[in-house]
C-alpha cells in the first residue's frame, strides 16, 4: 500500500466487547458494507458480512475497498460465516471484485445469501434477470446514440448506468460479481423469500425474518411515495417497462425489430431517408433555421426513464432482512436498499414462530418493528427508501424503541458530484430519522460531525446518553455500534 | 386541395355567409379508445368537435397549430392528412380509427384548437405563443412563433408534455400491459394523442405558459401544482362541455342524477388508460372493497401534507370539482321539481328523454360555465409564484368584476370548496366574497395616480389597435415595442418621488434605498432592474352591456439568494390591471421582492421540498417532461 495508514484515534481501544452482537459500518464512501460480528455462546464470534461496494464514480476506488477488506480479515480471522449480498448494484458489490485478493484468497466464505430474484431455478427470477439484460443493453445503446448529439443526457443515463457497473459480460459487472460468488466450492448458497424464518445455524439466540423482495412483479417495480397503494400499483404497471423502446433499441446483429413493435402498418410508415426531399416535411420538419424544433433524440432520452425505472427496480429486489435476539426481543434491521414498493409489502406477512415451549405463534412486521434497536437505513436515506406517512404500511413511524439508533452510509460529496444531492439523503427524512432516533442518527460520510452523548436531544435522558456511549464509536474508517 | 378552392372562391355564391363556413365539423373519440373497448359506452365513443373554421394546409397545418407526425423511434413519417379535401370536409373529418396515423393526426387538431378557442373566448384576446428567446450577437432576440407544433407520436413511453423551449407538445405511445388483469387491453397499442383529456392538458400547459410564463419556475410548492392543476381543471371541464359525454350516464344512472359518483365515476376514467393523471382520481374519491365508487371526503390537512406537484394539483381540481357539482345542482333543482311534480320522486321506469337531454345540457353548460371562469381568472393572477389562495382571489375577483350580482350563489359554493379542501389565503381574516376579492388601486395617492394615469393613457392605443384585425405577427411586434415603452416610461421616473405611493402599493421595488437589497441588480440609470415582462389588452362586456377596455401588465423582478452554497432565483412582481377608461389602477396582484416573509418561505422551500430535487429548482429544458415522469414513475 503506497497510502499511508492513518494513527487510529485512541477510542477504538476503548469499544467495549459487546454482549450480542457488534456492528462495524465502513465510512468508506458511497456504498454499503456492514459487518456484523454475533456473540456465540462459548464467546467466539460468528460474523457475517452485509454487502461490500462504492459507487463507480469513487476516484481509485481499489486501495479503498482493498483496506476495508483487509480490516475485515483482520476482524474475521479470514472466516466469514454468511455472505448477504442484498441486491445487484455496484454500491454494494464492487469490493468483492476491487479487492479480489482478500476476498479470493484470503476470506472463505461459509454460506451466501441471496435474493430469490437471483435464484437461477425460479422461473420468475430468470425471467427478471434476462428482461434485466435485454433492457441495459437498450439503455447502454440510447446512450451511445445520444452521445455525439446530446453529451449531457448521455452523461445522465451514465450516471445511472453506473449502478450496474459495466456491460454484461465484462468481468466486474455486478452480474458477473453475482455470479462469482455463487460460483465459490466452499459456499452454500441459500435463496430467500419473503416470509422466510429461520433461526441461524449456530447462533441458536438469532432469529431471522426474511421481509423482501416481493414476489409480486408489480410491487417490485413501486417506488415512489404515493398516497393510495391501488394507484401507485396501476402506476407501476403501467408506466416502467417500456417495451415498445426497448424493443425499438437493443436487438443485437441489425436484425429488425419485432413488427408489431411498430404502432402503424409498413404501408402507412414512410422510411426517414426518403422524406428529406418530400414536400411537406421539407417545409415542416428539416427546413434550415428550424432545427431547434426537431425531436430526433426525445426517444432515445426516454432511456433514462427507463434507467431510473431499472434503477428503482433493482433497489427493490433487495433481500431486506430483520434479525431478533430471541431472548431480549431487539430487533436489527437491514433493508438493503428497499423502496416503497417493497415496504408496503411487509405488513401482508406472516411468520409462524415456534417459542421455546413449542408453541406457535404467529408474527407480523408490525410486532417487529417496535422492537427495532438499530436501523440501517434504507437506500442512503433517499426520498423513497424509507417508508413514512403510510396508513396501510409499516414504516419509520412504527419504529417507537425508546434505543432506536439509525446508521446511514451517504457520502454527500459524491452525491452532489452525480447531480442527487438533493435526494440522496432526503434532507426531511434526515430531520425524521434524527427526531425518532432523537439525536442518534449517524451519517457515514464527514459532512458533519457524528453525534455524541453531550450533543443529543436534550430530551435524553443521562441513562439513555450513558447508553449511548457505551454503544456508538465513530473512528475515521468505520461506525461500531455494540449490543 | 380543390375544395378549399372552390369554398374560397366560389363566384357563383353571391350570401357572403357561404363563402366560407363558420365551422368544421371533425368527429373524433368521448373517450380514450383503449377504455372505450370495456367501456359500456363503446357504441356512443364518437363526439363531434366543431372548431371555427381556417384554410387549412396538410399537417393539418392551420393558423395556430401545425401537426408533424414524425415517429423517430420507428424511424417513419406518416403521410399529413389533408383536412380540406372534398371527401374529408363532406365525412365531418376522417372516421375514427385507431390504426390510422391520419385520424390521430386530425384528432390533436381538433382537440387543441377546441381548447385553444376556449381560451381565446375566456380572455377576449388572440393567443400568441411564449416568444422565442434566442441569444444573438447583438444581444437578446425575441422571435415570433406562429403556431404550436403538435407531434402526435415522437416517443415511446407512457408520457405527453409541453416542450417550452419547442413551443411544441409530444405526444408518446407504448404498449399496453401484458397484465390481463389491467385496466387495458393486454398486448395493444395505447396512443396518448387519442385522449382528449391528454391533449387537452398539454395543451393547456402550453396556453397557461403563454399568460403566465413565470409560472414554470418553482418557487413554492403551489406552482407546480397549479400548472398540474390547472391543466386537468380545463381537460375535465372541457370534456364535461360536451352533453353527449353525459348523455347517457345520466339515462343509467335515473333517480340519482345529481349523485356525485356519477359525474366522479367519469372523472375516474380520465387518463385511465394512460396511467397519466391518477392525482385527480385520487383526490375526488376511489372505489371501495366492492368496486362501488365513493367520494373522498375532503381533507383540509391534506394541503400542508402533500407536496408531490400533482397530488398537491389535485387538490385544487377537487375542490372545483366540488363546486361544480354544487352549479348543477342548483341548476337542475327547478326542473327534477318540474319532472317529479313537485315530489322530488322520479316515477319508475326510463328517463325521459327530453329530460335527459335537459339534464345533460345543463350539465354541459355549467362545465362551460366554471370553465370560462378559471381561465379567465388567470388576468387576476401575480405574475409570478402563485399559490392556490391567490388563485381563489382571482377566480372571486374576476367573477365579480363580470357578474357583480352573485345570484347563483356560483362564488358561494367555489369559496366553501376550497375552504373544505383548506386551499385559502393564510394572511386574511375571513374568507367572505369581500375580503377574498383583490384590494382595489385606491389607496394610491396623487402622485401614484398621475404616474398610472400617464401609462394608461400611452397604453390606450394599444387597446384600440389590438382589436384591429391584423396577423398576429403584427400585434405581436406591436406589443413588444410597447413592452419597451413601457420600460422606457417608468424607468426614468424611478427615484425623482413622482412615483408616489406606487412601489408601496405594488409591491415593486424601483428605488434603491439607503441599504440596498441584497442579490437585486441595479440597472445603469440606477434604478433597480425589473421586467416588463407582458402586456395583455382585454375588450369585454361589463354587466351592463358596456364595453371594458382593461390593459393587464406583468411586471416582474428577480433576486438571486443563497442558499447552502448554490444560488437560486427569488421572483417577485405585480399584475397590473389598469382601467382605460378612466385611466386609474384597478387591481395590483402583487409578490413583493423585498417582502422578509416571502424570502424566508422560499428558503424554507428550497430547504425541505422533495419534489422541486427532480424537477423545479433544478434546470431542467424539460420541466413538463421531468413532471410527468415523475407522477408516473
Amino acid at each position: 500500500m503506497p497510502k499511508k495508514k492513518k494513527k487510529q484515534n485512541g477510542n477504538v481501544a476503548v469499544v467495549p466487547k459487546p454482549a450480542k452482537v457488534r456492528i462495524r459500518t465502513y465510512r468508506h464512501g458511497l456504498g454499503d458494507c456492514h459487518l456484523l460480528s454475533f456473540v456465540k455462546a462459548d464467546e467466539s464470534r460468528f460474523h457475517m458480512l452485509i454487502d461490500c461496494g462504492v459507487v463507480n464514480r469513487t476516484p481509485d476506488p481499489g486501495p479503498l475497498m482493498k483496506r476495508v477488506a483487509e480490516d475485515i480479515v483482520r476482524e474475521t480471522g479470514g472466516v466469514l460465516d454468511v455472505v448477504v449480498a442484498t441486491h445487484q448494484h455496484t454500491d454494494h458489490l464492487s469490493g468483492f471484485r476491487q479487492a479480489a485478493d482478500e476476498f479470493n484468497n484470503k476470506l472463505k466464505m461459509k454460506r451466501l445469501w441471496l435474493a430469490w430474484t437471483e435464484d437461477p431455478s425460479n422461473p420468475l427470477g430468470k425471467k427478471i434477470q434476462r428482461q434485466l439484460v435485454k433492457k441495459l443493453a437498450a439503455i447502454r445503446e440510447a446512450a451511445q446514440k445520444l452521445r455525439r448529439v446530446a453529451p449531457a443526457d448521455a452523461a445522465e443515463i451514465n450516471t445511472v448506468l453506473d449502478f450496474f457497473g459495466p456491460a454484461a459480460g465484462d468481468a466486474s459487472s455486478t452480474q458477473a460479481i453475482l455470479d462469482s460468488l455463487q460460483k465459490r466450492n466452499e459456499t452454500e448458497i441459500a435463496y430467500h423469500d419473503p416470509g422466510d424464518g429461520f433461526v441461524v445455524p449456530g447462533l441458536p439466540n438469532v432469529r431471522v425474518y426474511v421481509l423482501g423482495p416481493p414476489t409480486d412483479p408489480i410491487q417490485l417495480k413501486m417506488v415512489n411515495p404515493r398516497k393510495s397503494k391501488r394507484d401507485a400499483y396501476e402506476m407501476a404497471e403501467i408506466a416502467s417497462d417500456m417495451l415498445g423502446l426497448v424493443d425499438a433499441l437493443g436487438h443485437e446483429g441489425g436484425e429488425e425489430p419485432p413488427e408489431l413493435s411498430y404502432p402503424f402498418e409498413a404501408w402507412y410508415r414512410r422510411p426517414a431517408s426518403t422524406m428529406k426531399r418530400n414536400k411537406f416535411y421539407k417545409e415542416h420538419y428539416f427546413r434550415k433555421g428550424e432545427g431547434w424544433r426537431k425531436i430526433d433524440n426525445d426517444w432515445l432520452q426516454a432511456a433514462e426513464t427507463l434507467a431510473l425505472a431499472l434503477n428503482n427496480f433493482t433497489n427493490n429486489t433487495s433481500l431486506a432482512l430483520a434479525f431478533e435476539f430471541i431472548d431480549s426481543g431487539e430487533v436489527l434491521l437491514f433493508p438493503g436498499d428497499a423502496q416503497i414498493g417493497s415496504w408496503l409489502t411487509w405488513s401482508d406477512l406472516t411468520w409462524k414462530v415456534a417459542d421455546g415451549n413449542g408453541e406457535k405463534r404467529n408474527v407480523k412486521v408490525a410486532d417487529l418493528f417496535p422492537r427495532v434497536v438499530f436501523y440501517k437505513g434504507s437506500h442512503h436515506a433517499s426520498y423513497n427508501g424509507t417508508l413514512t406517512g403510510y396508513t396501510d404500511g409499516v414504516g419509520l413511524e412504527e419504529m417507537t424503541h425508546r434505543d432506536l439508533v439509525c446508521v446511514v452510509p451517504v457520502d454527500r460529496a459524491m452525491s452532489k458530484k452525480m447531480g442527487w444531492d438533493r435526494t440522496l439523503p432526503w434532507a426531511p427524512l434526515l430531520q425524521h430519522l434524527k427526531e425518532k432516533t432523537r439525536g442518534r442518527l449517524v451519517l457515514t460520510d464527514r459532512a458533519e460531525i457524528p453525534p455524541t452523548p453531550e450533543t443529543l436531544d436534550v430530551k435524553l435522558s443521562n441513562t439513555e446518553r450513558e447508553r449511548f456511549a457505551k454503544q456508538v464509536f465513530v473512528t475515521d474508517d468505520h461506525v461500531d455500534y455494540v449490543l | 386541395m380543390a375544395a378549399r378552392t372552390n369554398a374560397n372562391n366560389n363566384g357563383s355564391c353571391d350570401v357572403p355567409a357561404c363563402s366560407t363556413p363558420q365551422w368544421r365539423k371533425l368527429r373524433g373519440y368521448a373517450f380514450d379508445p383503449v377504455l372505450s373497448q370495456q367501456f359500456e359506452t363503446a357504441g356512443i365513443n364518437e363526439i363531434v368537435f366543431k372548431v371555427p373554421w381556417e384554410e387549412l394546409e396538410p399537417g393539418p397545418v392551420g393558423e395556430y397549430v401545425e401537426v408533424v407526425d414524425y415517429d423517430p423511434a420507428s424511424s417513419a413519417f406518416y403521410d399529413p392528412v389533408d383536412l380540406d379535401e372534398a371527401s374529408i370536409v363532406g365525412g365531418d373529418g376522417l372516421d375514427p380509427e385507431e390504426s390510422n396515423p391520419q385520424f390521430h393526426q386530425q384528432f390533436v387538431y381538433a382537440v387543441a384548437m377546441t381548447t385553444l378557442r376556449n381560451f381565446e373566448s375566456a380572455l377576449g384576446r388572440k393567443v400568441f405563443w411564449t416568444r422565442r428567446d434566442e441569444k444573438k450577437p447583438a444581444g437578446k432576440w425575441e422571435t415570433f412563433v406562429p403556431r404550436l407544433r403538435i407531434y402526435p407520436h415522437a416517443f415511446r413511453a407512457a408520457n405527453a408534455f409541453y416542450s417550452p423551449d419547442r413551443k411544441a407538445l409530444l405526444f408518446g405511445y407504448f404498449p399496453a400491459s401484458t397484465n390481463p388483469a389491467g385496466v387495458q387491453l393486454p398486448g395493444g397499442m395505447v396512443f396518448t394523442c387519442l385522449s382528449h383529456d391528454i391533449i387537452a392538458h398539454e395543451t393547456t400547459h402550453s396556453l397557461l405558459d403563454t399568460v403566465l410564463p413565470r409560472y414554470l419556475d418553482s418557487t413554492n410548492p403551489d406552482v407546480l401544482a397549479f400548472h398540474e392543476g390547472f391543466a386537468d381543471i380545463v381537460a375535465l371541464f372541457q370534456h364535461f362541455s360536451f352533453p353527449e359525454v353525459l348523455h347517457h350516464q345520466i339515462a343509467k344512472t335515473r333517480g340519482d342524477l345529481a349523485s356525485q359518483s356519477l359525474l366522479g365515476e367519469l372523472a375516474q376514467q380520465f387518463g385511465q388508460a394512460s396511467g397519466l393523471y391518477g392525482g385527480l382520481r385520487e383526490a375526488i374519491g376511489r372505489p371501495d372493497e366492492k368496486g362501488k365508487w365513493m367520494p373522498l371526503e375532503p381533507d383540509p390537512a391534506a394541503y400542508e401534507q402533500t407536496s408531490e406537484p400533482h397530488e398537491r394539483g389535485a387538490l385544487l381540481v377537487a375542490a372545483l370539482f366540488d363546486a361544480y357539482i354544487a352549479m348543477y345542482r342548483a341548476r337542475v333543482a327547478d326542473l327534477m321539481r318540474i319532472a317529479t311534480g313537485g315530489s322530488g320522486v322520479l316515477p319508475a321506469g326510463a328517463l325521459p328523454a327530453d329530460l335527459i337531454n335537459r339534464l345533460a345540457k345543463e350539465a354541459a353548460r355549467s362545465a362551460q360555465h366554471l370553465l370560462t371562469m378559471c381561465i379567465r381568472a388567470l388576468d387576476y393572477c401575480p405574475p409570478v409564484d402563485i399559490t392556490f389562495g391567490d388563485y381563489l382571489r382571482a377566480l372571486i375577483t374576476a367573477d365579480v368584476d363580470l357578474v357583480p350580482e352573485d345570484e347563483h350563489h356560483y362564488r358561494v359554493a367555489i369559496i366553501e370548496a376550497f375552504r373544505r379542501r383548506g386551499l385559502y389565503p393564510r394572511d386574511l381574516r375571513t374568507l367572505s366574497e369581500q375580503s377574498l376579492h383583490w384590494p382595489s388601486g385606491e389607496q394610491l395617492d396623487d402622485d401614484g395616480r398621475k404616474a398610472i394615469s400617464l401609462l394608461a393613457d400611452r397604453l390606450r392605443p394599444l387597446a384600440e389597435r389590438s382589436h384591429y384585425h391584423e396577423p398576429r405577427e403584427t400585434t405581436f411586434e406591436f406589443l413588444r415595442e410597447f413592452r419597451a415603452e413601457i420600460h422606457d416610461l417608468i424607468r426614468p421616473r424611478i427615484g425623482k418621488k413622482v412615483l408616489g405611493n406606487l412601489e408601496e402599493i405594488t409591491g415593486l421595488l424601483l428605488s434603491p434605498r439607503k441599504k440596498k437589497l441584497d442579490g437585486l441588480e441595479i440597472s445603469k440609470t440606477g434604478g433597480y432592474q425589473f421586467e416588463v415582462h407582458s402586456v395583455r389588452p382585454v375588450r369585454r362586456h361589463g354587466p351592463g352591456g358596456e364595453e371594458v377596455d382593461n390593459i393587464v401588465l406583468g411586471i416582474t423582478q428577480r433576486r438571486s439568494v443563497e442558499r447552502n452554497g448554490t444560488w437560486y432565483n427569488m421572483l417577485g412582481g405585480c399584475t397590473l390591471l389598469l382601467d382605460l377608461d378612466t385611466l386609474s389602477l384597478r387591481y395590483a396582484i402583487r409578490k413583493p421582492i423585498a417582502d422578509p416573509k416571502r424570502l424566508e418561505a422560499f428558503q424554507r422551500y428550497i430547504d425541505g421540498d422533495t419534489s422541486s430535487a427532480a424537477v423545479g429548482l433544478t434546470k431542467s429544458s424539460e420541466p413538463i417532461a421531468r413532471l410527468h415522469l415523475n407522477a408516473v414513475l
